[in-house]
């Protein structure tokens, strides 16, 4: 019986493409270029590394339905558009021609969420704004908010810097600094009550100004409704 | 009984009586639009309040500020997180309470004469209502509210001639931020300008009282309303009391400020989305919606933060306090007036008042403009742009629409018929026809 | 009847908040037992003045408005030699111009070419101190550094950008109103300034392209040293900061 599957075990290697090649071919080579090295729909991918192509994919901007219109703007994760299985094929046959760049990233909810802090103050805060909300870049460009991404996702763009956002790799940010900002980017995500019990936080001057405006309106109404009875 | 007791004690030292006598009689106008004023003056008595309790809270060294506030928004201290909340809100709504109250009487002409001179009172508050609480949320040192120092900062040194100096006065001398910044915030926020609040507040209610308050169109030569005791002093004290309960429920529901993630301020830290507060965002606006051009006098720089940092909110300033001298001039009108107008009887007020409108709040728009084009997939240049122009355009067109608006319902009001006046044609068949009466 | 419903609202608000106070409740239950006793209050005072059902035309005559009383001066108290009142208002005048002395002495100016800590050979550390090495920013990478030993000094911050095999540096403080330019959108070679959004194009020296910033921002020319860290070779090419008067160009 294995003399006769052997043959055709033989055929499907040397005759059929991996699977990563095929889903490559069918997703992404129309704006990739069928070798990877761009068309005028999509960048190259020489050398941009697997950890960019993880976050692309995992978060689900990629395979982007329209070439050129900002994937997921505002992205709160479009949702893995590929199952795992599949990115995993995709980085399989990638990693050729990624090689070069930031490879996918270790990372583990770091112990010193103080330092982590502080490291997102530095880094992070000036695009992702407080507690990771998120904000205008220029132009009409958006920093995600950050409430919905998984660790990983968070480790791949730290070292990949996809998009507008800069590259921070192992020189700038060690792997324990890795892991205590990534760590503290995921407390920012458990929406812990404030300190008043209700986990209304304030997202900046702009809803305290507008609340304080519905408060004026509620005490006018009241005075106006009170004034009509009498 | 007590309280007849003590009223006949003090009377007998101070002969107190007919002045309680006159004050409990006394008779007040009555309409929902009086009460703006009062629900701006709860406000800034809790603001009293609740900042005397925090200045025992807060520590007013440089050092430990930031520390000190942070600690008041802990769960471990309940009554001084509760206060600081309500004392943030109370700014907020302060503010918001004074611009409403200032609207119905710039639309209601209660500025006219005699009154000029409150108006020019009331004016001076709102302006030092703002600088009071831009003082107060930089006092704690943290990022977000440090960073807006740095700009009032660069703004004051702008200022041809004496900009250093100004902007020494303002730290103490050193460059940006200085040792003494939080030490002189703390004595303009905490002393200085309440007080200058409070005197100018006593008179506005001085000659308030003087001057009778104004009432919609009843009588000419009385004031014609309710009795302050007990009835208006009742309605008063509801009043204060939504306004508490306003205030409760605002620190229950909603955090406001939390400077514990903020972080401490750091010269080269930054927050994405750094805004000021409600009422100093249209100088942002106005920051940002400002050209680059920077003018040279003899090699002198002028920066071009100086315009919309300085010369902006100072022009519409003196062009507010200047406003009922303006209007008796444009108008001719120069009576005194105790009785209010119905906001349609001046167009020109009305136009002129909707144009400051639009200004002021288009420039609070623009404090938000990179949200703005990235939320609706604009370039930030061209939404720019586009807010220059409605900045220039913009008042004078919804001034010209608001004024022929406002004369259009006047002439209405003035000349429209008897609603149940029909005219009743006989027609060829012998019938009658209803036809729209002429307009006389 | 419903007066008194409002007054017990009132009571059990305040004895709640009270209570909520002894007891460390969070703050919102004693924010929460304040709104409710405070309500209460607004409810009562505002029952009892329908209840009331009192008058609102009672009517008390107002002022007349305008000249109605004599000049103020009594006839001989006025002062009737013209130049000794002209003198009066001319040690007034004085006065007034004195009355600029202790304002003028609040402050003395700012030392504005305030040192900038960068001079040759000082090498750029983080703000931990710590040095950069030749690969310690990858490729498209961005780090706030500062003059080793002067961490503190407020016109020194700069941002280091590795672009390519480049390295470049600028000023951290934005040309105009000083807040720290931290944005940097990497794939188009862009500095940000969140405050205000003035554009600055690395490539071509941080010059302003857009937004209300009047100047480009100040270069520091940067070199390595010999153990292949990165140092300045001189101070900034330009002023820091925004302009003011005195810095006449």
């Amino acid at each position: 019986m294995l003399i006769l599957a052997l043959p055709v075990l033989l055929a499907a290697t040397l005759v059929g493409p991996s699977p990563g090649a095929d889903i490559y071919a069918a997703k992404c080579a129309s704006c990739h270029g069928a070798q990877a090295s761009g068309s005028p729909n999509g960048p190259s991918l020489q050398r941009v590394g697997l950890a960019d192509v993880d976050f692309q994919l995992t978060t689900g901007r990629m395979p982007a339905a329209n070439p050129g219109v900002e994937v997921a703007h505002r992205d709160e994760r479009a949702g893995q558009q590929l199952p795992l299985d599949q990115i995993r094929a995709l980085e399989a046959f990638l990693a050729p021609v990624v090689a070069g760049g930031p490879p996918i990233p270790q990372v583990i909810v770091g112990p010193n969420g103080a330092h982590g802090r502080d490291l997102y103050a530095s880094n992070c805060m000036a695009c992702h704004a407080v507690g990771g909300n998120g904000g205008s870049i220029g132009e009409s460009d958006w920093a995600p908010a950050l409430n919905l991404a998984t660790i990983n996702e968070v480790a791949d763009a730290i070292r990949a810097g996809p998009g507008q956002m800069p590259r921070f790799g192992a020189g700038q940010l060690s792997q324990s600094d890795l892991d205590d900002l990534a760590g503290y980017v995921m407390s920012l995500q458990t929406l812990e009550p404030g300190a008043g019990g209700i986990p209304l936080h304030s997202t900046g001057p702009v809803p305290e100004g507008a609340i304080g405006y519905v408060a004026i309106v509620i005490l006018i109404s009241f005075v106006f409704g009170f004034w009509r009875t009498t | 009984m007590i309280v007849r007791r003590v009223v006949a004690w003090a009377d007998e030292r101070f002969g107190t009586n007919a002045l309680l006598h006159t004050a409990l009689k006394k008779i007040y106008p009555d309409h929902w639009s009086f009460y703006l004023g009062e629900f701006a003056l709860y406000f800034f008595m809790v603001l009293v309040g609740t900042g005397i309790w925090l200045t025992f809270a807060f520590d007013a060294g440089s050092q430990g500020a930031y520390a000190s506030v942070v600690q008041l928004a802990s769960r471990d201290h309940p009554i001084g997180y509760v206060i600081r909340q309500i004392h943030h809100w109370a700014a907020v709504c302060f503010v918001a309470a004074i611009l409403v109250h200032m609207g119905r009487i710039f639309f209601t002409g209660a500025f006219r004469r005699p009154r000029e001179l409150n108006w020019m009172i009331g004016v001076t508050m709102l302006a030092l209502a703002s600088f009071t609480g831009f003082t107060g949320y930089s006092l704690p040192n943290d990022d977000l509210s440090g960073t807006g120092l740095r700009i009032a900062y660069s703004v004051a040194l702008s200022i041809p001639l004496i900009g250093r100096w100004a902007a020494g006065v303002f730290n103490g001398g050193d460059d940006f931020p200085g040792s003494l910044l939080t030490t002189h915030l703390y004595t303009l926020h905490v002393y200085l300008l309440p007080v200058m609040i409070g005197a100018l507040l006593a008179a506005h209610l001085g000659l308030l009282i003087y001057q009778k308050h104004t009432q919609f169109a009843r009588d000419e030569r009385n004031v014609v309303g309710r009795r302050f005791w007990p009835d208006y002093a009742l309605r008063t004290l509801a009043a204060l009391g939504a306004t508490l309960a306003v205030l409760a429920l605002l620190a229950t529901f909603f955090e406001i400020n939390p400077v514990g993630d903020y972080g401490l301020y750091r010269p080269w830290l930054v927050m994405n989305g750094a805004v000021p507060d409600w009422y100093a965002a249209f100088l942002e606006g106005a920051l940002r919606l400002g050209p680059a051009a920077e003018l040279r006098i003899a090699g002198h720089p002028i920066p071009p933060v100086f315009w919309p940092g300085l010369v902006l909110p100072t022009v519409a300033f003196v062009f507010l306090l200047a406003w009922p001298f303006i209007e008796a001039r444009l108008t001719g009108d120069r009576a005194a007036h105790d009785v209010l107008d119905r906001p349609t009887r001046v167009p020109l007020r009305v136009g002129v008042g909707a144009a400051l409108i639009f200004e002021g709040v288009l420039l609070t728009l623009a404090a938000g403009d990179d949200q703005t084009a990235a939320t609706l997939h604009v370039r930030l240049e061209t939404l720019v742009w586009v807010y220059r122009i409605a900045l220039l355009v913009g008042p004078i067109v919804v001034g010209v629409v608001a004024a022929r608006l406002a004369a259009e319902m006047r002439a209405r009001a003035a000349g429209s018929p008897a609603p149940d006046v029909v005219l009743l044609v006989r027609n060829a068949h012998g019938g009658y026809d209803e036809e729209e009466p002429q307009a006389g | 009847m419903t007066i008194a419903l409002w007054l017990a609202l009132t009571i059990a608000g305040a004895i709640g908040a009270t209570v909520a106070a002894a007891f460390a409740a969070p703050p919102s239950a004693f924010a929460g037992a304040l709104a409710v006793a405070f309500i209460g209050l607004a409810g009562a005072a505002g029952a009892a003045a329908i209840a009331l059902h009192a008058p609102d035309d009672l009517t008390e005559p107002r002022s007349a408005h305008g000249p109605t009383y004599a000049p103020p001066l009594p006839d001989d108290g006025r002062v009737t030699r013209p130049v000794f009142g002209r003198m009066w208002f001319a040690a007034l005048g004085a006065f007034a111009v004195l009355g600029l002395v202790p304002v003028i002495s609040l402050a003395r100016k700012p030392g504005r070419r305030a040192d900038t800590g960068w001079r040759a050979g000082i090498r750029l550390v983080d703000e931990n101190n710590r040095p950069i090495g030749r690969e310690q920013l990858s490729d498209g990478g961005i780090e706030t550094v500062f003059p080793a030993g002067n961490v503190d000094l407020p016109q020194a911050p700069a941002v280091l950008i590795r672009d390519g095999a480049n390295y470049l540096a600028f000023s951290k403080v934005c040309t105009h109103a000083g807040c720290p330019v931290a944005l940097y959108r990497h794939a188009s070679r862009q500095l940000i300034c969140p405050c205000h959004q003035s554009i600055f194009d690395v490539e071509h020296g941080a010059k302003n392209v857009s937004g209300p910033a009047p100047r480009p921002l100040p270069a520091l020319p940067l070199g390595f040293d010999a153990e292949g860290y990165l140092i300045a070779r001189g101070d900034f090419d330009a002023p820091v900061g925004p302009d003011d008067w005195d810095r006449v160009l």
